[in-house]
């Protein structure tokens, strides 16, 4: 293939033949150097865009998607190399062996050539939304003023001129007009993905490619820059190319789907939809999320982590996690896409052929799990009226004029956690549920009220007191690299709690231990023994098999999975009762989260801990828990049963989050109004914290506070018009679908 | 504007503790220290005499105990009374007045040499880096930075006076033949151009251009350091990656996008410099007999004068933490993230 392009005749042919498309990428593979490592990222990709069309290319993070998609605009790092394939746009090449795919801001004439080259593709051709919540825009420059150069030096526009057309983009990406003046850390996080969005469109582009473009945005948010989106394609009519990890979003946004592992592209979908799927890991990718319009199977996840790319992965680089896998699939040809039917190919020599069937009958198991009635369990954790205030640091003008610089974090929160329950906390970013969960776990001490364990209420001022609970409640973080020390072996970080609290830890294991200790010496051996006894054994319950192996090991050996596990049998070896979890999974990759999900369940089930599960992903909080509480600006807004709360939400807010989750088109905006979109900061209100989003807020609303009240047995709302929107949310919308 | 003004307050105030312990540290220390300003002052004569040199000791307030001469010293200062310079034969504010001028009007003549070439090789440096133009200027601005001051400056006179002739004698800040200026404003310089005297303005430019060389040497080496790290650090951001994907011209990108993010730090060790300046530079000022601060330290350390010597390091603090305030203050023009 490639002598063919080589030959000047053969360049004009292929022009021809790619002309219909905008952007053609033939056989494409990018390596990265690092040192003397080389990362084979992007291997062999081939796939075109005609004009007007929507490709969504899911992957999880290391598959090579961003670095695909930042080698379409010729933007990779200096340190990657392009080593087979071309990118056509239009017809031209402007990514090739020759010409790399790197940029580079230094000074180097042979790349500057390139540039000038380059200089029609840039952002008249291909733009590119980038993740805007990150720093993508400059800081030291005005919002306005970042747009309007576009014009000025892409475009040679009289300034004035080029103000008002920045106007004009800001006002067609949703944005007021007072934006122009600000500098991006004055923005939100959808704000300044707004504004990237407006830069993408400003040159009118064939081609833009969307890179992550709502994550790390709450829930609400990235619904809205989602529907931002599609309303821009149908306007301005530009192909685009859309990566992400969130499958869900995805689909929303493409016509056609492509999933990426490895490097390859392991299947290329027909549709927007992921029911046809036919690869092993696109199935397994999609059921190892839970979701929320469908009854709940079990989900799976799937076993292994992703290959590290340090070697070319000769034949199927899925094979040692799939169950399918065969001899033949080490084959070089193995991972080659064919086509099945009509517009989709597939890169699996074995599934195809055995007919989908067999798979997608295991698909929704009705959800089998036991549900086992706790409300009569006693009530382990206990929180009344806790409330946590944050003071900014004051100086002595403040303390003299009385002048207040409190933020209330969290706001008289009452929660219980019965014994052998799952509760989920769901909230947004800011909503202040990790500090309850700091509270909650006796790591921070609350400005008022009450943390009852086993019924029992704790001075969390009295550090010897607090010592005794240390092992009843765990807590485990959110950042599964950053909460193991990277220099301790696996027994070790496992192993801590237990010389921590080894006074309190004592009383538990039998009086021979104590015998043993009276005799000094010997009993520092026993000690050690029990230790590593205790530690395998909570590795083993851990699902780290066989605990052995893990030992020995240090943190970096270990995927991100496999550390969150580590973090969760550190938890568990003291045996506590309450196992504090905070968003256990939103640091992992999509295809690990399935597992830590299960393992939380399975120590419910068979150990009968009660898990406080803080998330904000209501999804993921539906799959886990008995009960919800759902968190708003420090306060409870919603409680209740899981599906009770998810099929009769009773608070704006809670229906929007579910709205927002499904996201069907429009239906946030048909239901909740525009207002819902609002950013109001106004935490002083008097009134309901939501007042100023809802809809359905009237006078009421504004000038009294709702208290949390029931609205049917066990399921409350802080809402004065709760009875009225009950169920407006997720029944009425899957009635709508099944209808249509 | 609101808050500006309570960080400006707050700095204003934080400043006296500052001001105060270096009077203290600098007061103790220079009477520590062993020797006799009535000795040096009177010479032979009261070697020979002791009852005279009791007399000048209690003129000079010598015989009071050490915490007395403390107190009166600060009350004179709360009067603004510096004190009176025995050597000179003038009182030490007024010294220090007409020779401050001096010493800044220096100072800002390297900065103006040293910080383009400092900011302009930083940059250079920056966009060819680990190739041989990067590493000559980093062994270029290494060199700047360890070469001591006082050599550069002899050599700079050696060729420039000595051999090329070009440059003037180097004796103060103009040729003895041409009429000084009437002083308005101290600065010799500003004071030619508001006069008109066209022949003290080419006089005093020449006179400064040798001394501002020397000392900017020092200035580029470490500034240029900054602003090639710095730079590099910018270069390597999300948002320059969005600018270059936009495709902006070169110039554009450099100067607009980049520069402006990476001189923060450069402004931080430009205001460090700048303070160290402006108070007085002994070595310079000793050689090219720049009639500046530091020659006066030079004089009063010499000649023991307590009274001096605490003035000008009173005055040189006081100057470095109100550049420092300075450029803290820039901090906020430069980077609007920056909040007082």
């Amino acid at each position: 293939m490639e002598e063919q392009i080589n030959k000047p005749e053969a360049i004009g042919k292929l022009e021809h033949n790619y002309e219909d498309y905008v952007l053609y990428v033939d056989d494409l593979s990018i390596e990265y150097t690092l040192g003397k490592t080389r990362i084979f990222a992007v291997s062999h990709v081939t796939f075109g865009i005609r004009t007007n069309e929507s490709i969504g290319i899911v992957g999880e993070s290391g598959c090579g998607k961003s670095t695909l998609a930042m080698a379409i605009a010729h933007i990779l790092p200096p340190n990657a190399r392009v080593t087979s394939g071309r990118v056509y746009f239009k017809g031209k090449v402007v990514v090739s062996p020759e010409m790399g795919a790197s940029y580079s801001i230094r000074y180097d004439r042979k790349e500057r050539k390139i540039e000038n080259q380059l200089s029609i593709v840039r952002w008249k051709g291909i733009s590119v939304i980038f993740q805007g919540a990150l720093d993508s825009l400059n800081p030291v420059h005005k919002v306005g003023t970042q747009l309007s150069d576009i014009f000025i030096y892409r475009e040679s526009m009289h300034p004035e001129e080029a103000e008002a057309r920045s106007r004009q983009l800001l006002a067609a990406v949703g944005l007021e007009d007072w934006v122009y003046d600000l500098y991006p850390h004055q923005l939100s996080g959808g704000m300044k993905q707004r504004v990237v969005i407006a830069m993408a469109i400003s040159l009118n582009p064939a081609l833009i490619i969307a890179d992550e473009p709502t994550t790390s945005l709450d829930v609400i948010t990235q619904y809205r820059i989602m529907e931002e989106l599609l309303r821009l394609r149908k306007t301005f009519g530009v192909a685009l190319v859309s990566i992400s990890h969130d499958i869900a979003l995805i689909s929303r946004l493409s016509d056609r789907l492509m999933v990426m592992y490895a490097g390859i592209l392991v299947e290329k979908l027909p549709s927007n939809s992921f029911d046809v799927a036919q690869h092993p890991y696109t199935h397994l990718l999609v059921n190892s999320i839970p979701n929320l319009e469908e009854d709940i199977a079990e989900v799976q996840p799937i076993r292994g982590s992703p290959p590290r790319l340090i070697s070319p992965i000769v034949g199927c680089p899925f094979f040692e996690r799939c169950d399918y896998a065969v001899m033949s699939c080490r084959d070089e040809s193995a991972a080659v896409l064919r086509q099945t039917q009509p517009f989709h190919e597939v890169a699996c020599s074995v599934l195809p052929i055995f007919a989908s069937a067999s798979v997608k009958a295991q698909k929704f198991r009705k959800r089998g799990a036991v549900e086992n009635n706790v409300s009569d369990q006693a009530i382990v954790l206990e929180a009344s009226g806790l409330t946590r205030i944050f003071e900014k640091r004051t100086g002595i003008r403040e303390i003299a004029t009385g002048e207040s610089n409190k933020i209330t974090a969290v706001s008289r929160v009452d929660l219980t956690v019965r014994s052998g329950e799952t509760v989920a906390l769901v909230g947004e970013t800011g909503s202040g549920k990790t500090t309850l969960s700091r509270m909650l776990g006796l790591l921070d001490v609350p400005t008022n009220g009450l943390v009852k364990i086993m019924g029992e209420p704790i001075n969390l001022k009295k550090r010897k007191e607090i010592a005794a609970f240390r092992k009843i409640v765990q807590t485990i973080f959110q950042d599964p690299f950053q909460s193991i020390n990277p220099r301790f072996p696996i027994a070790s970080t496992v192993a801590e709690p237990l010389s921590v609290n080894r006074r309190t830890t004592s009383d538990k294991s039998s009086s021979m231990n104590d015998r043993f200790q009276q005799h000094g010496f010997g009993s520092v051996l026993s000690q050690a023994e029990n230790h590593e006894v205790m530690v395998l054994k909570a590795l083993q319950e851990v699902e780290l098999t066989p605990p052995e192996d893990y030992v020995e090991k240090y943190p970096h050996q270990l995927s991100g999975g496999q550390r969150q596990r580590v973090s969760i049998a550190r938890g568990l070896i003291v045996d506590p009762k309450i196992l504090i979890a905070d968003e256990p999974i939103s640091m992992l990759d999509v295809s690990l989260r399935a597992g830590i999900l299960n393992l939380l369940r399975k120590l419910k089930q068979d150990f009968g801990i009660s898990v406080l599960y803080i998330t904000h992903d209501v999804a993921s909080a539906r799959y886990l828990s008995d009960r919800i509480y759902v968190m708003y600006k420090g306060e409870i807004v919603e409680t209740g049963e899981t599906e009770d709360l998810i099929r009769k939400s009773a608070h704006p807010y809670t229906i929007a989050l579910l709205l927002a989750s499904i996201g069907i088109e429009g239906s946030i905006s048909e239901k909740l109004g525009e207002r819902i979109f609002s950013q109001s900061e106004s935490t002083d209100n008097k009134g309901c914290l939501f007042a100023p989003r809802c809809q359905f807020a009237k006078d009421i609303c504004s000038a009294e506070k709702p208290e949390l009240l029931q609205v049917s047995q066990s399921h409350s709302s802080r809402c004065h018009f709760a009875q009225d929107i009950q169920g407006m949310g997720l029944t009425e919308i899957k009635a709508k679908k099944e209808a249509s | 504007m609101k808050g500006f003004t309570r960080f400006l307050i707050q700095r204003l105030i934080a400043l006296v503790p500052t001001i105060l312990g270096l009077i203290i540290l600098t007061f103790f220390l220079s009477h520590v220290i062993p020797g006799n300003p009535a000795l040096i002052l009177g010479g032979q004569e009261v070697v020979e005499n002791p009852t005279e040199l009791h007399a000048l000791e209690a003129e000079l307030g010598l015989n009071k105990p050490l915490y007395i001469q403390f107190l009166i010293y600060l009350i004179q200062l709360a009067h603004f009374n510096l004190g009176f310079d025995y050597f000179q034969g003038q009182y030490i504010g007024h010294e220090i007045a007409t020779r401050l001028p001096v010493s800044i009007e220096l100072a800002i003549a390297a900065m103006v040499i040293g910080l383009p070439v400092a900011i302009y090789t930083g940059i250079f440096a920056a966009l060819r880096t680990n190739k041989p133009a990067d590493h000559a200027t980093r062994v270029g601005t290494l060199l700047g930075i360890s070469m001591p001051v006082y050599w550069i400056d002899l050599i700079l006179i050696i060729v420039f006076y000595e051999y090329l002739h070009i440059a003037p004698a180097p004796f103060g800040q103009l040729s003895p033949f041409i009429k000084a200026p009437t002083p308005l404003t101290g600065f010799v310089i500003l004071d030619s151009l508001i006069e008109g005297n066209l022949a003290a303005l080419g006089s005093s430019l020449s006179h400064i251009i040798l001394p501002a060389i020397g000392l900017s040497f020092a200035i580029i080496g470490t500034i240029s350091r900054v602003t090639r790290s710095s730079l590099l650090d910018v270069i390597n951001k999300d948002y320059m990656r969005t600018a270059f994907a936009i495709g902006f011209p070169r110039k554009i990108l450099i100067n607009k996008y980049a520069l402006r993010n990476a001189l923060l730090p450069a402004l931080t060790v430009t205001a460090i410099q700048m303070g160290g300046l402006m108070g007085g530079v002994v070595l310079t000022e000793t050689i090219f007999s720049w009639p500046g601060l530091g020659l006066y330290t030079y004089d009063s350390i010499t000649n023991l004068d307590y009274g001096a010597i605490m003035a000008v390091v009173i005055v040189s603090g006081f100057l470095f933490v109100l550049v420092n305030l300075l450029a803290d203050i820039l901090y906020g023009v430069v980077d609007p993230r920056v909040k007082y």
